[in-house]
């Protein structure tokens, strides 16, 4: 009932309904423009929510993070080119079809697949909120410690290409969250004698410098446009993509549950759960040979996948405060800036917040649709614009977003920081996504080790059956990399296959 | 054989970053410094570790881990893509534009900095320099100050 009431509620409001309207349009546009993702989109539009109330906030910034996903589409199928790593498995089945003169029905299946994709997830998340609520309730202080731990080595070891780096990146990430004031007495740590740093670092201008500027710089070395010639003037046919959704339905379920699976893996992000939909499309199909070449189940998979694996990623991040991807880590910082925190609170107390963004997906979802199916092939035409010009935009809405939201130039001059040293730590494999979950989670970490310390003593961490699970997981995470590349591991893994 | 470049550099500041934060957890009371410090000293050894096999190509091969793999997820490009002036030119048009954000205002700001980001660093035409810079700032005006009521965007803080 409760999801109901939420549903009604934002229905009810003229305003939200025109918030969410213009944060399709908004996401939409963001999904088409190459290299920018859900998590610089969502960097981008925090600061737009600071003179908001939580409910608009939360419009806006879902709204639009549930839609770039079609704009990858979009560009995928018409362009070859995905607006960001999610989208790349439906560049081989979907330009093909473009190709082929089957462009309008490559994008209506597409967008189906996400659209009906995204909603199933959250279904899905709505249904295990019970059981989440029941697990997080068993959890206690030295679980939460070992969640965090687990969550993080998980995402520094699988995020990355280079472990080693990631783990860096990740302690980095720690030792940057410990700026600031100490949970115990509240005595300053770490701020070199500065006031600006005693509430710590604002999380908002971190993320701005390390994903929208890094984007933008890479942006500014794109000196042409990514689209050649390309027939904006498509139409869509929503009733023949229709029935080829339907026709492969149960590829579409078996996707989508990839999808939801692999989104709540902290650090498994939409890339591999549409690359493993697939796979698996390939391996299940009666005729694989048509991979490659046009096969509308090969753009269906991993599109439903992508957008389903948004509501698996969001149990992680609303029950237990632990984001799974770094897009789940900016919407975090959102939610804190409106005096939300995700964890077990969101499943208690704010339940009804919990619903309602449900109920703003599932309803983002749903608008969104129609609009990408009119006017998502006319808006690829934005990709004709060079990154070169786009950069300076990207660096504009960066600094007049940190400045905006507390109206301070020190926020500026962190993003700048932060925006200088996400680029060279792109630039030489170091994990942005551990760095910026580690300082999500510092707090956490730090807060509930003191807690176990004063309430349970340190045998906690070992003797507690979700401890002891969580700590064995951890050891086996970061064991990993080299696990995988051991003989004995790749005879069972058959030929050495991991879920990299 | 010792190798520095901006590779070597970036890893010694972490390094660097580490150490300076160790020290200062000597200062604070022992509760309030045993997380940071046990954070600390892996970190410590990590970076070390990498800026030893960054500075040496010979344990860097020996070490493949912290090597020079290619990374993954993160979609990096290889040095070799970025050229060395074009990387700094456009951290210079940066750091310009912030500074104009303190001394003139951020919509006077985006004017001027816009403007000289379009014309001297993309080489783009008069027109489009000077277009596209009075759009966007009259834009940002429009959303920041007309709408949000963001008074602190007109005027200098200093």
């Amino acid at each position: 009932m409760g999801l109901l009431s939420e549903f009604v509620t934002l229905l009810s409001q003229p305003y939200l309904m025109l918030l969410m309207l213009g944060a399709v349009v908004l996401g939409l546009l963001i999904g088409i423009l190459p290299g920018l993702g859900g998590s610089v989109a969502l960097a981008l539009l925090i600061p737009l929510t600071f003179s908001m109330g939580p409910d608009a906030a939360i419009v806006l910034l879902i709204s639009a993070y549930g839609t770039v996903t079609y704009g990858g589409a979009i560009t995928s199928i018409l362009l070859n080119t995905p607006g960001e790593a999610t989208a790349a498995a439906t560049t081989f089945d979907g330009y093909p079809l473009a190709q082929q003169g089957k462009a309008g029905k490559a994008i209506t299946v597409a967008v189906l697949a996400s659209a009906i994709g995204g909603i199933f997830g959250f279904l899905v998340l709505y249904f295990m909120l019970p059981v989440a609520r029941s697990l997080v309730l068993a959890f206690t202080y030295p679980d939460f410690f070992m969640l965090a731990i687990f969550g993080l080595t998980v995402i520094a070891v699988v995020t990355q290409g280079n472990a080693f780096r990631g783990i860096i990146s990740a302690l980095l990430g720690f030792m940057l969250a410990f700026i600031g004031t100490d949970p115990l007495m509240g005595s300053s740590r770490f701020t070199f004698g500065s006031y600006h740093l005693w509430d710590g670092l604002g999380l908002v201008p971190v993320i701005i410098g390390l994903f929208a500027i890094t984007e933008a710089f890479q942006l500014y070395f794109q000196k042409t446009s990514i689209a050649g010639d390309f027939n904006h003037e498509i139409k869509t046919d929503f009733r023949e993509g229709l029935k080829d959704f339907v026709h492969h339905r149960w590829l579409f379920v078996r996707s989508s549950l990839t999808g939801i699976f692999l989104g709540m893996i902290p650090g498994v992000g939409g890339a591999v759960a549409s690359f493993m939909a697939y796979g698996s499309a390939v391996q299940t199909s009666k005729t694989p040979e048509r991979f490659g070449k046009g096969a509308i189940e090969g753009v269906l998979a991993p599109e439903a996948a992508n957008d389903a694996k948004e509501g698996g990623a969001m149990l992680p991040t609303l029950a237990f405060g632990i984001p799974g991807s770094a897009a789940m880590a900016v919407l975090i910082g959102g939610l804190i800036m409106h005096g939300l925190t995700p964890g077990p609170e969101m499943l208690t107390t704010n339940l009804n917040m919990t619903y309602f963004i449900i109920a703003v997906a599932i309803v983002s979802k749903v608008i969104a649709l129609p609009i990408s199916l009119l006017v998502g092939p006319r808006m690829a035409v934005v990709t004709k614009i060079p990154g070169t010009l786009m950069a300076p935009g990207i660096v504009a809405i960066s600094f007049v977003g940190a400045y905006a939201v507390e109206g301070s130039f020190w926020d500026v001059i962190i993003a700048f920081l932060f925006g200088l040293i996400g680029i060279f730590m792109k630039r030489f494999g170091y994990s942005r996504i551990a760095l910026i979950i580690a300082l999500v989670l510092g707090g956490l970490v730090e807060a509930s080790y003191h807690q176990t310390m004063a309430a349970f003593g340190w045998e906690a961490f070992f003797t507690r059956s979700i401890s002891l699970t969580l700590l064995g997981l951890t050891v086996l995470s970061l064991l990993w990399p080299w696990l995988r590349k051991t003989r004995m591991f790749k005879r069972v893994l058959g030929g050495g296959h991991g879920a990299d | 054989m010792v190798r520095i470049n901006e590779r070597t550099v970036f890893s010694f500041l972490i390094c660097a970053f580490s150490v300076v934060l160790l020290i200062q957890t000597l200062e604070m009371r022992a509760d309030a410094a045993l997380v940071p410090r046990v954070i600390g000293v892996p970190l410590f050894i990590f970076s070390v570790f990498q800026f030893l096999c960054d500075l040496f190509p010979t344990v860097a091969r020996r070490f493949s881990f912290a090597g020079l793999e290619k990374t993954g997820m993160d979609n990096s490009k290889s040095e070799e893509e970025f050229g060395l002036k074009g990387n700094y030119l456009f951290i210079g048009w940066m750091v310009l534009f912030f500074l104009l954000i303190y001394f003139v205002g951020v919509i006077a700001s985006i004017v001027i900095a816009f403007f000289l980001y379009l014309r001297f660093l993309a080489k783009q035409s008069w027109t489009l320099s000077i277009l596209y810079p009075l759009l966007f700032a009259l834009s940002v005006y429009l959303i920041f100050v007309q709408g949000m009521g963001v008074y602190y965007f007109t005027s200098p803080v200093s």
